[in-house]
C-alpha cells in the first residue's frame, strides 16, 4: 500500500473490464477513486459537486460519446480543470497518441497493460505535482488577501494619523524611518487662549463642538500645505514640516500654514463671539534637528518628533498673545523675505538658559501671500 | 512468446496489481468472458452495415481487455482489424474478423482455467 492516501483519482475508460481492473489497482495503491465511462461523464464528475476533490484523471482515448482527445482539449481549455494532471492510457505499442496528448497537455502516459510499479510512479509524481500547485494556488490566494487587509488597513489608519505617516507604516523604507531618525524639521505648535477657563465652564456639547469646528479647520490646513500632524490634544496641535516627506522650504511652508490657519480662526471666532465665547490663537514655530520616529510602547505607538525644537515651539505659542504667531530667531531667518515681521526683542523661555530673540508674524509680504504646493 | 495463449509476466503482474485478489480477478475474467461475444459479434456487425468506426471502436476495445488480461497474442490479431477497420476491403477484414473469432475460444478456456472461478 501506499503510504501517501491523499489523493483521489478518476478513471475514464469506457470498457467495464479495464475500468475495475484500473479502480482496483488505483485503490490497491492507497487512492480514493471516483469512474466514468466516457469523456461526457467525467466532465460532468469534474464539474459537478465533488470535482474539485479530484486530484488526477486516468483517461482513455478510444471512448464512445466523447473521447479522450476532446475531453483533454476540453480540460486544458477550462480553467478550472487546467491544472489537474490527466494520465493518458494507452496500447504500449501506440506512442504517436501519446505523443500528441503530451502535446495537448497531458501529464504523462499509462501504458496498458500496466504494472503495479508503473502505476504507482506514474500517479505519485502526477499527484505531488497537483499538490505542489494546490499550495501554490493557495499560497497566490492568501497572499491576495494578505494584500487586501494591508490596503484596506493603511486605508483605515489614513483616517487615524496624519496621511504620511499612514503611507510610512505600509512602505518599504517606513520600517527604517520608524525605528528612529535624525533630521531638519520646522515644528509649529498652537494652542487657544482662554480655552482652559471656557473648558470649565462650557457644557460639554459646546466644548466638544467648539473642539470639532477647530480641529476640522485646522485640520484641513494642515493636509492643505503639506504638514504632517504630530497629535491634537484638546486645543493644542503640533504639526511639523520635513519629515516623514521632503518638503522644500518647510519653515516657508510653516509660516504659510500658521498664517492661514489665523485667517480660519478669525472667521471661527466671530461666529464663537456672539455665542458668548472668549477665544484667542497662538502659534509658535521653531526649526531645528529633532529626533523621529515610533515612540510609545507595545500596542500603542505614535510618529512623534523629540528635540528642542519642538519645545521651543511648544513655549513659542505659550508666549504667544491672541492673534500672535511668534518665530524662532533660526525660523524668522529662513523666512524673512516672505514675512512681514516685527521683533518681540529677546525673550526668556522657561527651559532655555538665556533669552532668545523672537519675532512675530504681522502679515505675509503681498506677492508671497498665495500658498505655493 | 505470441504461440503461449496468455501471457504469463502479465498474469503475474496482473495479480500484484490487485493485491493478489484472485476472488476479483475471477470477477473480472467473468466479465470478460461476458462482453468478448458480443464484441465479436459487434465486429461482424459493423462489417455487414458497413460501419467501419463500429467495426474498428469494437476491435479497438477487444483489444485492449484480452491485453489487460494477459492474452498478447490475441490482441494483437484484434489490433490488425482495428487499425485496417477503414480502409481494408471487406474481403480481408471478413477473413481476419474470422481467425479473430477462432483464437477466441483458446483464450477463454485458459483464461477460465488460469484466473476463473474453478481456482479462487
Amino acid at each position: 500500500m501506499n503510504a501517501d492516501t491523499s489523493g483521489r483519482v478518476l478513471v475514464v475508460d469506457d470498457s467495464r473490464v479495464n475500468r475495475s481492473l484500473l479502480v482496483r489497482a488505483v485503490q490497491e495503491q492507497g487512492y480514493q477513486v471516483a469512474e466514468a465511462e466516457n469523456g461526457q461523464a467525467a466532465l460532468a464528475q469534474l464539474a459537478g459537486e465533488g470535482g474539485r476533490d479530484i486530484d488526477a484523471v486516468l483517461l482513455d482515448l478510444e471512448m464512445p460519446e466523447l473521447d479522450g482527445y476532446e475531453t483533454l482539449r476540453r480540460m486544458k481549455a477550462d480553467p478550472r480543470l487546467r491544472h489537474v494532471p490527466v494520465i493518458i492510457i494507452s496500447a504500449v505499442d501506440d506512442l504517436t497518441s501519446v505523443v500528441r496528448c503530451i502535446e495537448m497537455g497531458a501529464t504523462d502516459y499509462l501504458p496498458r497493460p500496466f504494472d503495479a510499479a508503473i502505476l504507482r510512479a506514474r500517479l505519485s509524481a502526477s499527484l505531488a505535482t497537483k499538490h505542489l500547485h494546490d499550495l501554490e494556488r493557495q499560497y497566490t490566494a492568501r497572499q491576495a488577501e494578505l494584500l487586501e487587509t494591508i490596503e484596506r488597513q493603511s486605508a483605515e489608519l489614513a483616517h487615524f494619523l496624519s496621511p504620511q505617516v499612514a503611507a510610512l507604516v505600509s512602505s518599504q523604507e517606513g520600517h527604517a524611518l520608524l525605528e528612529g531618525h535624525r533630521r531638519l524639521i520646522t515644528a509649529v505648535f498652537c494652542d487657544l487662549r482662554g480655552f482652559t477657563a471656557f473648558s470649565e465652564t462650557a457644557e460639554p456639547e459646546e466644548l466638544f463642538g467648539v473642539l470639532r469646528e477647530y480641529q476640522a479647520a485646522m485640520g484641513e490646513l494642515v493636509v492643505e500645505y503639506g504638514g504632517t500632524l504630530e497629535h491634537f490634544a484638546g486645543d493644542g496641535l503640533l504639526v511639523f514640516f520635513n519629515d516623514p516627506q521632503p518638503v522644500a522650504d518647510h519653515e516657508q511652508q510653516a509660516v504659510r500654514m500658521a498664517v492661514a490657519m489665523r485667517g480660519r480662526f478669525e472667521a471661527l471666532q466671530q461666529r464663537w463671539h456672539k455665542r458668548g465665547y472668549d477665544l484667542g490663537f497662538g502659534v509658535g514655530i521653531a526649526v531645528g534637528h529633532a529626533t523621529l520616529g515610533r515612540i510609545g510602547f507595545e500596542g500603542r505607538y505614535d510618529y512623534g518628533a523629540i528635540g528642542m525644537v519642538v519645545i521651543m515651539a511648544s513655549r513659542l505659542s505659550s508666549e504667544a498673545a491672541a492673534g500672535q504667531i511668534l518665530l524662532s530667531q533660526r525660523a524668522f531667518a529662513a523666512v524673512e523675505d516672505l514675512v512681514v515681521g516685527e521683533s518681540i526683542g529677546e525673550v526668556s523661555l522657561k527651559g532655555f538658559s538665556r533669552p532668545v530673540p523672537v519675532h512675530n508674524v504681522v502679515g505675509l509680504r503681498e506677492e508671497a501671500a498665495a500658498p505655493a504646493h | 512468446m505470441p504461440d503461449e495463449v496468455l501471457d504469463e509476466a502479465i498474469l503475474g503482474n496482473l495479480l500484484e496489481t490487485v493485491g493478489g485478489d484472485r476472488t476479483f480477478l475471477a470477477e473480472l475474467v467473468e466479465a470478460y468472458l461476458g462482453d468478448s461475444p458480443g464484441l465479436l459479434e459487434a465486429m461482424r456487425a459493423g462489417l455487414r452495415a458497413d460501419d467501419r468506426t463500429a467495426l474498428r471502436r469494437a476491435a479497438h476495445t477487444l483489444k485492449s481487455t484480452s491485453a489487460s488480461l494477459g492474452a498478447t497474442a490475441f490482441a494483437a490479431l484484434c489490433r490488425e482489424v482495428e487499425t485496417n477497420a477503414l480502409e481494408a476491403e471487406p474481403a480481408w477484414l471478413d477473413e481476419h474478423i474470422t481467425a479473430v473469432a477462432g483464437a477466441y475460444e483458446p483464450v477463454a478456456t485458459a483464461l477460465n482455467e488460469r484466473l476463473g472461478g474453478a481456482t479462487a
